[in-house]
């Protein structure tokens, strides 16, 4: 009962900081000095122009009201028209989405299949070289400015190499011999639905650099995460009780320590996706992927800011799920949780 | 005298620390007979926890054990590979801790820590098994087993965390049980009763304890046989009554002074003038000459083992003369 | 590490004192660590590198932005010993220049962010009840926000400047001090020594500036010397993006906005630009990872 009352309380936290979140971003969108409407209308408009433009984009109405019809349209799934292109921006959401999406989920799979085992690996073999290489490794890839190991790779892999391609999700040749149907908007997955294997193999190859430049950061956090929470439990007492009861290691490291440790771990892993998120922006400038960093980051530069709400709405709304859920499976783990 | 179930010659235990070289165990001689209930006894930092841990080859990081021998049914431990003694561990010998808030995980029921145990070392089927459990929580004096097999520890009071952990030691038939001050954490009542159960314990399930404390009073209650530890090594040893009551190491004496006692209210305690040695500089010789009111030049060199009685031996220059052999 | 004041009547040496006593045996602990011990010297290089840039630098007019447009993308040589950049200027100038805003990120962002945190979460988790869960409301809000994006935001609304960028990063770091300083204060609030105070009439703030501040003071510290390298890092994200230090003015980031253009042509500049990053951001985390350990009563080693 005591986790019902929980799962109930933390969900009342979420809908609170969703608003308090969704005002935070509307706040920072109109402390942009520009004035949107001369940006709508352009530097030549008749003072009639310019008045109907206000009323149409609701920039007359006191700050509150803007802010109440802003959400009541996000809810509808308007995110509004973008002022410089004039088109909405729930069209773009839905292609750029799905692109930076299906960036951070590989990311997060290089993540998991390569972070945490090596964590749990140099945990339970501390101090051995295993353990030093994989905190080196780790340590290198968490102090690394995530562009430039992007420009690394880019340098390397295509420049000298000529192994890969330097950006966008698919090449010219297959956009045009063999396109990809439109179906989730997730290339990986529509080539296989639709069995374009060439495409499958174009995208595939796309994918490779910007996901290694992305994972990175995550990658070395979840090693000395993983690590430092393997090494807290495994000195606990239950582990020594567990030693004494003639437990094998395979039983004690991966069904009992890694229980005890899987929620810090877990909070690695959702930090890393969320970190992931916030990179793809600056990956995406390197790739010249088409997703909603490249969106975001050049609405900042030209001052469409009802993208630049959109998007961090958008963003924001995905933190504060993922951190919802992980609280809740730790609830379902922790039998203590609910405690607090 | 059938031959013991557990017997430890001059163990030597060292650890690496940044200060240098501790010497936890210098030189213990140990013997626990089937159905023995052995009291370890001494203040802290003497190596008594340390000896329960090597027997089960469990000693922390940095720790060595340098020399000496332990038989388990005349087979020698030390230098078996892990896998034979995880073979050992649970099945033969089995440990409780001190404090079992720590000792239990929390993040399974009692019913899931006792099946993972015995699906280590036994053949059952999930119906035997159940049953086992339930007949193990009924052993230990748990209300209704049922509820507890699906309870997590935190739930648990600190005695029925304890029971439940004794349980669990017991689950696949120990002959030896480790308890490592199993009710230092308790409050004195419940301290009673698990004394009380370990005592029954021994006589129904047919297990040797070898009861690791601090407290005297302890050992004077549930102890059939005890062995003084100081600055780890054995002083004294053999049936408890002759121990307490004829203690004839100066250490057991001056311990025995200290306690505070219904006869000496009103007056002072006798507190044992300096320190324990620490284990950077162990001595030459007998460890508790700098402080003993008996202390001869002879000393320096290390004390002999004498018995003074069958099965009560001292380690001590003052009986030198009179052994009986 | 919760130790009450050596002695418990007010007005006494107090907290602050016994936690310079141990500041004092965490150094000569810190000094056994060599990578922690090595990782501070090179901060130290740098930091004098930062102040003393222009007279360092063997070209300070092209670190300050002076072209030299001859000798554009020129590979490292014996003049230039790291090459230079797309309109000739010398790189080693302009990345001794460009530590300065990289290096005062760091320090600023971290240094305000604990000033305002961990007091506010003092407060919280002392005194409780509504000011507490006002502070820990809004603190969830902000928490709420991927940092990045927050700070880029608040960057670009308040427009691109290195001032601008320390201020939006500050914004998005300081939540973590106050959750850090509510949990110690939570937890120190029910000792026996603060009971103790309270009871001779002790006023709260009192309490807070004398006892729970300095027990806070010491896992804030450990969890500063390691953001120090993120917050780095995220300065140079936000150069990157263009909403920090502006061209010509040098900065690590903003080089590499341009050096990706010429990648192809030079890509020294490129590298040495992020290799300065890798290379502080490394010797914090290094340096962080060291603190740590000695601080951490847990993690010392038995031997």
């Amino acid at each position: 009962m005591a986790r019902v009352e929980y799962i109930i309380r933390r969900l009342l936290l979420a809908v609170l900081v969703l608003v308090g979140v969704s005002i935070i971003t509307f706040v920072i969108a109109r402390l942009v000095p520009s004035d949107p409407v001369a940006l709508y209308v352009g530097p030549r408009a008749k003072i009639e122009t310019r008045e109907a433009a206000r009323v149409k984009l609701g920039l007359d109405r006191p700050l509150y009201q803007q802010y109440l019809r802003y959400m009541g349209e996000v809810f509808h799934g308007d995110f509004g028209i973008s002022v410089r292109s004039r088109r909405p921006i729930i069209d773009d959401l839905k292609v750029f989405l799905p692109a930076t999406m299906e960036l951070v989920f590989v990311s997060m799979i290089i993540t998991v299949l390569i972070g945490i085992p090596l964590g749990v690996v140099s945990a339970a073999w501390k101090d051995s070289w295993v353990d030093q290489l994989s905190r080196i490794f780790a340590v290198i890839n968490v102090s690394m400015p995530v562009f430039w190991l992007a420009l690394l790779l880019q340098l390397l892999f295509v420049r000298q190499l000529g192994l890969l391609p330097i950006g966008s999700r698919v090449s010219r040749e297959i956009a045009i011999l063999a396109p990809i149907d439109h179906i989730t908007g997730f290339y990986l997955v529509d080539t296989l639905l639709s069995r374009n294997w060439s495409a499958f193999r174009d995208v595939l190859s796309h994918l490779v650099l910007p996901s290694i430049a992305l994972s990175s950061y995550a990658v070395g956090l979840s090693i000395r995460m993983t690590r430092a929470a393997m090494i807290e439990v495994l000195q606990q007492k239950y582990i020594t009780a567990a030693w004494a009861a003639g437990l094998t290691g395979r039983t004690v490291y991966f069904k009992l320590a890694l229980k005890n440790a899987i929620v810090p771990t877990l909070m690695v892993l959702g930090l890393s996706f969320v970190w992931q998120i916030s990179g793809a922006m600056l990956v995406e400038i390197i790739f010249l992927w088409p997703g909603l960093g490249t969106y975001l980051v050049n609405a900042i530069l030209t001052i469409d800011f009802p993208i630049v709400v959109s998007v961090t709405l958008i963003v924001a709304v995905f933190y504060v799920f993922t951190n919802l859920f992980l609280d809740l499976l730790q609830a379902m783990i922790d039998p203590r949780v609910s405690l607090q | 005298m059938d031959q013991p179930l557990v017997t430890v010659r001059d163990l030597r235990l060292q650890f690496r620390t940044y200060a240098g070289i501790v010497h936890a165990l210098n030189g213990i001689d140990l013997e626990i007979h089937e159905h023995d209930m052995l009291g370890l006894v001494g203040e802290t930092g003497c190596g008594k926890s340390m000896t329960g841990v090597s027997i089960l080859g469990l000693v922390p990081r940095g720790g060595e054990i340098v020399s000496g021998s332990i038989v388990f049914r005349g087979e020698e431990l030390l230098g078996k590979p892990e896998s034979y003694m995880q073979t050992i561990r649970g099945a033969k010998i089995a440990m409780v801790f001190q404090d079992p808030s720590a000792s239990l995980n929390p993040l399974f029921t009692i019913g899931q820590q006792l099946e993972t145990v015995m699906r280590r070392h036994q053949r059952a089927d999930k119906s035997q098994m159940r049953d086992r459990a339930l007949e193990l929580l009924k052993v230990v004096e748990l209300p209704d087993p049922a509820r507890i097999l699906k309870t997590y520890p935190h739930e648990l009071s600190g005695g029925m965390k304890q029971r439940a952990s004794i349980a669990i030691a017991l689950s696949c038939g120990a002959d030896l049980l480790i308890a490592d001050e199993p009710t230092t954490d308790l409050d004195v009542t419940v301290q009673a009763q698990i004394l009380d159960l370990l005592r029954r314990l021994r006589e129904t399930q047919g297990v040797a304890i070898l009861m690791i404390t601090h407290d005297l009073a302890v050992v004077a209650e549930t102890c059939q046989r005890v062995a003084v530890l100081y600055a780890g090594q054995v002083v004294e040893s053999g049936p408890v009554d002759e121990v307490l009551f004829e203690a004839k190491h100066p250490y057991t004496r001056a311990l025995l002074e200290a306690s505070p006692k219904r006869s000496s209210r009103g007056q002072p305690l006798q507190a044992i003038p300096g320190t324990v040695p620490s284990g950077l500089h162990p001595l030459e010789g007998c460890a508790f000459s700098p402080r003993c009111p008996h202390a001869m030049e002879i000393c320096g060199q290390a004390p002999p083992r004498i018995s003074v009685a069958p099965s009560h031996t001292v380690y001590c220059f003052l009986y030198a003369d009179s052994e009986e052999r | 590490m919760n130790m009450p004041p050596e002695e418990s009547l007010e007005g006494a040496p107090g907290a602050w004192s016994t936690r310079f006593q141990e500041y004092r045996l965490m150094w000569r602990a810190l000094r056994r660590d060599r990578l922690a011990v090595i990782s501070l010297v090179i901060i130290l290089i740098f930091v004098l590198a930062a102040i003393f840039a222009s007279w360092l630098a063997p070209y300070p007019d092209q670190a300050m932005g002076k072209s030299n447009l001859s000798e554009r993308l020129s590979p490292p040589s014996r003049t230039h010993l790291l090459g230079t950049d797309d309109v000739g200027r010398d790189l080693l100038s302009r990345i001794l220049l460009g530590s300065r805003p990289s290096l005062s990120i760091g320090l600023f962002v971290v240094g305000l962010a604990m000033l305002i945190g961990t007091p506010l979460g003092a407060i919280a988790g002392y005194f409780g009840g509504w000011i507490d869960q006002a502070i820990m409301r809004i603190t969830d809000i902000f928490l709420s926000f991927p940092p990045l994006l927050l700070a880029i935001a608040i960057s670009a609304a308040l427009g691109p400047s290195l001032f601008n960028a320390m201020l939006s990063i500050t914004l998005t770091w300081w939540p973590w001090y106050t959750r850090l300083a509510r949990a110690q204060a939570v937890s120190l609030k029910e000792q026996p020594f603060i009971e103790a105070s309270r009871a001779i009439g002790v006023s709260g703030f009192t309490i807070i500036r004398r006892h729970i501040i300095p027990n806070v003071l010491t896992p804030a510290l450990v969890q500063a010397t390691m953001d120090i390298g993120s917050a780095l890092l995220m300065g140079a994200a936000l150069s990157f993006v263009g909403l920090g230090v502006q061209l010509p003015k040098a900065d690590w980031g903003n080089m590499l906005t341009v050096a990706r253009l010429y990648f192809n042509d030079g890509p020294w500049f490129a590298i040495f630009p992020g290799l300065a990053i890798l290379l502080v951001a490394m010797c914090f985390n290094l340096l962080g990872d060291g603190v740590r350990d000695v601080l951490d009563p847990q993690s010392r080693r038995v031997g």
